[in-house]
C-alpha cells in the first residue's frame, strides 16, 4: 500500500514503534499467562492486553482473543470519560465490567492504569480478562436461564482497585464476598495488574528511549495508517447493499428462535452494517451489547478484507455499525447478556463472511464452522481439597472448509482463538474423570474441501455431587456448507446416569426447555457428561476434491470406503489408492 | 441540531442509548429534528447518518417469516449441494 504520511514521523519509525508497542502487548500477555490462577487465563489465554492513548483510543494489543476487539476499542473511552482525564492519579487502577458500559460480558473484566509522563497524562495500559467465576446464580457464571443482567454475577462500573499503588480494600473486599473462588479472583486479578505494570514500565522506558513527541505522534499516525488502509479495501468492493440473516434456536427461556438481519452497505470507502431489522431482545442471555455486535462485524471484515492491517482505534472510522436498542443486537438494560460474547458474536461473524460477503469475495469465504463455544460451567466442593470450585469450560469445534484448504480440526471458534485445557490439567484442578476427548472425523461436512472435525469428550463424575450448566446453540441447525459442500454435524448435551452405559440427552433426561442451554443441574458421582461439538461444513462439491486426499481420508477414518464412492466419486482399490482411470469414468459419468 | 449535556446524579446507574445506532450515550448526545421527532445520537454526524440510512432502507426486502431447518446449506445464501 501506498502511503502519505501526515506527520513527521516515517513510515520505518512508524512501523518499528508500533511493533515495539505490539510487543509491550505480547510482554504484558505472556506475564498473565504465567502468574494466573485459572486455567482459563494460563491455558485458555482468554484475554486481550491493551496500549490506548490519553482518551482510552485503542493503539495496539496483543491480538489474543479477537472477540474482546468491541470493548477494546470502546471500554476505556467510557471509562475515561465516565472518570474525567483530569481525575486519574499516578497509581491509579481502575477495574470494570459492565456490558452497559462498553464491556461485551460481565466475566470480562477490563483494567486500565494511567500512564504520566512529566506529570501529564499520556497513554493508558489496559487489559480485558475472563474471571473464570464472577458470582451470579450459576457457577462459572454463565447462567443461560438467567433472565436479567443482575443473575450473571457482580457488575462493576469503573471503579478504583489501586489508588496511588495501594489496593482500595472495601472494593477488594466486595468483589471477593461476591465470587464463589475468591482465591483464584485474587490471583488472577493480580495477574491482570502485574501485566499493567509491566506495561507501563516499558512504555515509560519507550518514552525515554525514543522521545515522548515522536511515540504519541505514532499514536496518532498508526490510527490514521489503519483508517487509509482500510478505506482502500472497502472502495475495492463493489458498491451495493448485502443482505444476511442468522437464527438462534431457543434463548434457554423458550423454545422460540430468535433472528438477527444484517443489510451491510457498501458505499465508496464506507461501510454501514444496519442490524436495526433483527429480532427483539431475548428473555434469555443471547442477548448481545452493542459492543459484541461491533465486534463480530468488525472481526468479519477484517477476516475478509483486512489483510496485515494494525489493528487499533482507527478501523472504526470508516466503518458504521447501527443497531437498535432493544434487539438482540443491543440490549437495553436490564437484558441478560452473557452469552452474547460466545455464541451469537461468532454466528454473526459466520453470516457476515459467508451469507452476506461471501457471494462477493468466494475466494475468502469459509463453510460454516462449529461456531458455538459450547460452554459448559461447573463447580461444587472438591472431596480431595474441601474447596469450593468452579469452572469456566469451553469445547473446541470443527471449522468449515475454506477456498484452498480444508477446516482445522477441533479449534476454538475464530472470533475466540483461544486453547483447549489439557485433559491432564482438567484432571488435576476438578473432579472429572476422563473417558474419552476424540476428534468426530466421521461427522465433517463433506467437500473439495471438508469441513474439520469437532470433538467428543466424554467425563464421569468423581465427586458426590457436580453442579453443571450449559450455554450453546446449534442442536438443529448444522453448520453449512459452501459452493456445493455438505452440512457439519450438530452440537449434542448428553448424560450417562451412573449404572447405565446408554447416553440420552439432557433435554430428555431432565426435562428441558433448550438441548443447549440449562443451568444448575446437579450430578452425582459416576454419572458420565458427553459433549460432541459440531463439525465443520464442506466446501465445494465433493467430487471435486482431490482423489489421493479421498483416499487419506478413508485411511483416517473421515469416511468410510464406500462413501468415497457414493459422495466423492472415487474408486478405491483393495489396497485403498484411488484407481484414477475408474475414478475418472464415475466422475465423467456423474455429470460433473 | 445542538449538543446538549446528559446530567445525571451519581446514584443514577440508568443507561442512555443512541436513537441512530443504538450505541451508548455518555455524558453529552448530539439532538436534532427528523421530521418533527427529537432524536439523540452519540455522534455529530450520525444526524447525516440518519438522512443516509432512510433512502438505504427503501431498498431493503421484506422480513420473511423464518421456519428452522435442520438442512443448512440450502439457506446459507450460497449455492447448494445439487441433489
Amino acid at each position: 500500500m501506498t502511503t502519505k504520511m501526515s506527520s513527521e514521523v516515517n513510515k520505518v519509525t512508524l512501523t518499528l514503534i508500533h511493533r515495539q508497542l505490539v510487543n509491550i502487548c505480547d510482554e504484558m500477555a505472556v506475564s498473565m499467562m504465567r502468574t494466573a490462577y485459572s486455567p482459563i487465563f494460563s491455558e485458555g489465554l482468554d484475554f486481550s492486553t491493551l496500549i490506548l492513548d490519553r482518551e482510552g483510543y485503542l493503539i495496539a494489543n496483543a491480538g489474543l482473543n479477537p472477540s474482546m476487539l468491541g470493548a477494546s476499542l470502546y471500554a476505556a473511552t467510557w471509562i475515561v470519560r465516565e472518570v474525567g482525564a483530569g481525575n486519574f492519579a499516578e497509581g491509579d487502577v481502575y477495574v470494570h465490567n459492565d456490558p452497559y458500559r462498553g464491556g461485551s460480558h460481565m466475566p470480562e473484566h477490563m483494567m486500565v492504569m494511567p500512564v504520566f509522563e512529566a506529570g501529564e497524562l499520556v497513554a493508558f495500559i489496559g487489559n480485558i480478562a475472563h474471571m473464570a467465576e464472577i458470582g451470579g446464580m450459576a457457577p462459572g457464571s454463565f447462567a443461560a436461564t438467567a433472565t436479567d443482567v443482575y443473575q450473571e454475577g457482580l457488575r462493576l462500573p469503573p471503579v478504583l482497585l489501586y489508588r496511588n499503588g495501594e489496593p482500595v480494600q472495601d472494593i477488594w473486599r466486595i468483589i471477593l464476598s461476591n465470587h464463589r473462588t475468591p482465591k483464584d479472583s485474587w490471583g488472577d486479578l493480580h495477574a491482570m495488574y502485574g501485566s499493567l505494570k509491566i506495561g507501563k514500565r516499558r512504555l515509560l522506558q519507550m518514552f525515554a528511549d525514543r522521545g515522548l513527541d515522536v511515540v504519541t505522534q505514532v499514536f496518532s499516525d498508526i490510527q490514521d495508517y489503519t483508517e487509509r488502509g482500510l478505506r482502500e479495501k472497502i472502495r475495492a468492493l463493489p458498491d451495493g447493499i448485502y443482505h444476511g440473516e442468522e437464527w438462534f434456536e431457543d434463548d434457554g427461556i423458550t423454545a422460540t428462535p430468535y433472528g438477527v438481519r444484517l443489510s451491510l452497505i457498501v458505499d465508496g470507502d464506507e461501510i454501514i452494517f444496519d442490524f436495526t431489522r433483527s429480532d427483539p431482545q431475548a428473555d434469555g442471555p443471547i442477548n448481545a451489547p452493542y459492543v459484541v455486535t461491533m465486534s463480530a462485524s468488525l472481526n468479519a471484515l477484517l477476516y475478509m478484507i483486512g489483510g496485515d492491517l494494525p489493528v487499533n482505534a482507527g478501523l472504526n472510522r470508516p466503518v458504521r455499525i447501527v443497531t437498535k436498542a432493544g434487539t438482540i443486537c443491543c440490549v437495553r438494560l436490564p437484558g441478560s447478556c452473557v452469552g452474547g460474547q460466545t455464541e451469537y458474536q461468532p454466528r454473526i461473524m459466520e453470516m457476515i463472511m459467508g451469507k452476506v460477503l461471501g457471494p462477493i469475495l468466494p475466494e475468502m469465504t469459509t463453510a460454516a464452522s462449529g461456531n458455538t463455544s459450547l460452554n459448559f460451567l461447573f463447580g461444587g466442593l472438591d472431596p480431595r481439597t474441601g474447596d469450593y470450585y468452579a469452572h469456566y469450560h469451553f469445547e473446541a469445534t470443527g471449522w468449515g472448509g475454506r477456498a484452498h484448504t480444508d477446516g482445522n480440526n477441533a479449534t476454538m471458534p475464530p472470533h475466540a482463538n483461544c486453547r483447549n485445557t489439557p485433559v491432564e490439567i482438567f484432571e488435576s484442578r476438578w473432579p472429572w474423570i476422563h473417558e474419552q476427548y476424540t476428534l468426530a472425523r466421521q461427522e465433517v461436512g463433506h467437500g473439495e474441501h471438508r469441513g474439520g472435525a469437532g470433538v467428543v469428550r466424554v467425563i464421569e463424575v468423581a465427586a458426590e455431587t457436580i453442579t453443571v450448566s450449559a450455554l450453546s446453540d446449534r442442536a438443529s441447525q448444522a453448520p453449512w456448507g459452501a459452493f456445493g459442500g455438505g452440512d457439519g454435524s450438530l452440537t449434542r448435551i448428553e448424560i450417562s446416569p451412573a449404572g447405565r452405559t446408554d447416553f440420552v440427552s439432557f433435554q430428555e433426561h431432565f426435562r428441558l426447555i433448550s438441548p443447549t442451554k440449562f443451568t444448575n443441574i446437579r450430578l452425582h458421582r459416576g454419572d458420565r457428561v458427553r459433549l460432541s461439538s459440531p463439525s465443520g461444513g464442506g466446501y465445494g462439491l465433493p467430487e471435486k476434491r482431490d482423489s489421493e486426499l479421498v483416499a487419506i481420508d478413508v485411511k483416517d477414518g473421515y469416511i468410510t470406503h464406500d462413501q468415497a464412492t457414493s459422495i466423492y466419486r472415487v474408486i478405491l482399490d483393495e489396497k485403498g489408492r484411488p484407481d484414477d482411470s475408474l475414478t475418472i469414468a464415475l466422475r465423467k459419468e456423474s455429470g460433473r | 441540531m445542538s449538543w446538549q449535556e446528559l446530567r445525571k446524579p451519581w446514584h443514577d446507574t440508568s443507561v442512555d442509548y443512541c436513537d441512530v445506532c443504538g450505541n451508548l450515550l455518555i455524558h453529552n448526545y448530539w439532538e436534532f429534528d427528523s421530521e418533527g421527532e427529537i432524536l439523540r445520537a452519540c455522534r455529530q454526524d450520525d444526524e447525516s447518518l440518519w438522512a443516509r440510512l432512510q433512502s438505504f432502507r427503501e431498498t431493503y426486502p421484506s422480513i420473511v417469516a423464518k421456519s428452522l431447518s435442520t438442512r443448512q446449506s440450502t439457506d446459507a445464501g450460497l449455492p447448494a449441494i445439487k441433489e
